[in-house]
């Protein structure tokens, strides 16, 4: 190629940079010859910079999206610590020999074990294997006694079989948690007595709800109160369902600035809150100035939450 | 150089959460799978082990996509409504907030062709344009404008959402 004289630093003419290239270089993707290239070029077109202002609010926005699409909690597990291997060497033959000595050790210690005279001396491996068979000849030794009971070291056979006459008596699991017992009072008269609740009617809830009230399929109901909306708005439902164990459930049903304190409320009194469930947006209030509201409904009451959470999967939203 | 598991989970094992969680959308599910991907790593020892693990968690994401559609069904059946996060909520107006939010974006993000999302949600993991080009097939030099053109239209999809979204009152008001 023909060598041609490089022309002066202000005849050169860049044309504009491409936009494509702006992203690599907010990125930091160029190489730094590229890098100051168009650094340089800023400096001096107008056009250019503006163009670079619209990229780095794009390329900003776009990571800002891409931020609330992200789970806000990650839970980071401990990374395992793996044993680092100190050049061990694997001997599985030892393995096979402390067996052999085991076995060997349990067949002498059952041949010598007593064994009453007017019984057949156990096989082995019949010892092992069938315990109970062992437990109902002792039985029937009894019986052929004429009734006469045993002694326990007549009857003692084996150690197998021994372990099923006598069964251990297993207590209670010391992490048992025992079953949180249904307080006589409804939570809300607990913590804000105040509160205007008023205790209707189903058919005149239905009719204030114009047909459609959340309710859990299967539970008969047993109370329904209202809390009524200072904005004209639907009304929050509390309604009270009758477990089979004579526990109750409390499905709350509102718009979400309302059901949100009493969620917070509820959950403060001791009680479990299922996640709550989503309406479609309404709209409510004049025509001029519509107000967007959501509806919300989760379920109350003194049970695990996870139970709770597999109702909510019953409840509809129509 | 040698392959230390333990530094490449310090430093990816988020960006791999936030990157199976844009494709499966569930936290708990995004993060069991990150595990799988890092236990994946430590058998295979890769040479490249940042672009390995990304190029590892698309395929997983691609699977469980699958095996989604499969459970879509009975999915259906116990539940109205995904669970999004399985937190105790501790204010509900803000998560559903949230949520809305977060679901304008996914809807953006769907409307993006898959290789431009595929870029755009790597690149968001921190990967390089040269990696990005490895995993994705592009040459280099198109990363720049794929990634030029995701980003432009995952905004305007955002923006013509939240158009819609203002025009609706106005919609119910003129109806009722």
């Amino acid at each position: 190629m023909r060598w041609r004289p490089r022309p002066k630093l202000s005849l050169v003419v860049r044309p504009h940079v491409p936009e494509e290239e702006f992203h690599a270089y907010s990125d930091g993707e160029m190489s730094s010859a590229q890098h100051a290239e168009i650094a340089e070029h800023l400096l001096a077109c107008l056009i250019c910079r503006s163009m670079f202002g619209e990229v780095q609010g794009v390329r900003s926005r776009s990571v800002l999206l891409l931020a609330i699409a992200s789970p806000r909690v990650i839970k980071r597990p401990a990374f395992p610590a793996v044993p680092a291997r100190t050049g061990r060497v694997k001997r599985p033959w030892l393995g096979l020999i402390a067996a052999s000595i085991a076995i060997v050790g349990v067949s002498t210690w059952l041949a010598v074990q007593p064994v009453p005279a007017n019984q057949p001396t156990p096989r082995l491996a019949t010892a092992f294997v069938a315990p109970t068979l062992f437990a109902r000849v002792g039985t029937a030794l009894d019986a052929a006694n004429g009734g006469a009971v045993l002694t326990s070291d007549q009857r003692t056979l084996t150690l197998a079989s021994r372990a099923v006459v006598h069964p251990r008596v297993v207590g209670p699991m010391p992490s048992f948690t025992p079953v949180r017992r249904m307080r006589p009072l409804e939570p809300l008269a607990e913590i804000d007595p105040s509160a205007d609740w008023e205790l209707i009617s189903w058919d005149a809830a239905m009719a204030l709800a114009q047909g459609s009230i959340a309710r859990l399929e299967g539970y008969p109901v047993s109370a329904v109160r209202i809390q009524r909306s200072s904005s004209g708005g639907r009304p929050t439902f509390l309604v009270r369902h009758q477990l089979a164990d004579g526990r109750s459930l409390w499905v709350v049903e509102g718009p979400v600035e309302d059901v949100g304190p009493l969620h917070r409320l509820l959950q403060a009194s001791g009680l479990s809150m299922s996640m709550p469930l989503r309406g479609t947006p309404d709209y409510v209030g004049s025509d001029d100035a519509p107000r967007r509201t959501v509806r919300v409904v989760t379920i109350a009451a003194y049970l695990p939450s996870d139970s709770l959470n597999v109702m909510v999967g019953r409840l509809t939203l129509k | 150089m040698a392959f230390d598991l333990e530094e490449l989970y310090r430093t990816t094992y988020d960006a791999v959460v936030r990157f199976l969680y844009r494709k499966v959308w569930d936290a708990d599910r995004a993060e069991d799978l990150a595990q799988e991907v890092f236990m994946r790593a430590l058998a295979h020892q890769p040479e490249k082990p940042r672009s390995w693990v990304f190029a590892v968690a698309a395929n997983i994401a691609r699977d469980e996509a699958r095996s989604a559609i499969r459970r879509r069904k009975h999915l259906v059946l116990l539940t109205h409504e995904p669970i999004a996060s399985p937190a105790p909520l501790d204010n509900v107006e803000d998560d559903l907030e949230h949520e809305e939010q977060e679901n304008e974006v996914k809807r953006a993000l769907a409307t993006l062709s898959p290789r431009d999302r595929e870029v755009l949600l790597l690149w968001d993991a921190g990967l390089a344009y040269p990696e990005i080009a490895e995993q994705t097939g592009l040459a280099l030099g198109a990363v720049g404008t794929t990634l030029a053109r995701a980003r432009k239209r995952l905004i305007a999809a955002h923006d013509e959402m939240e158009t819609e979204t203002q025009v609706e009152p106005r919609r119910a008001a003129a109806r009722s």
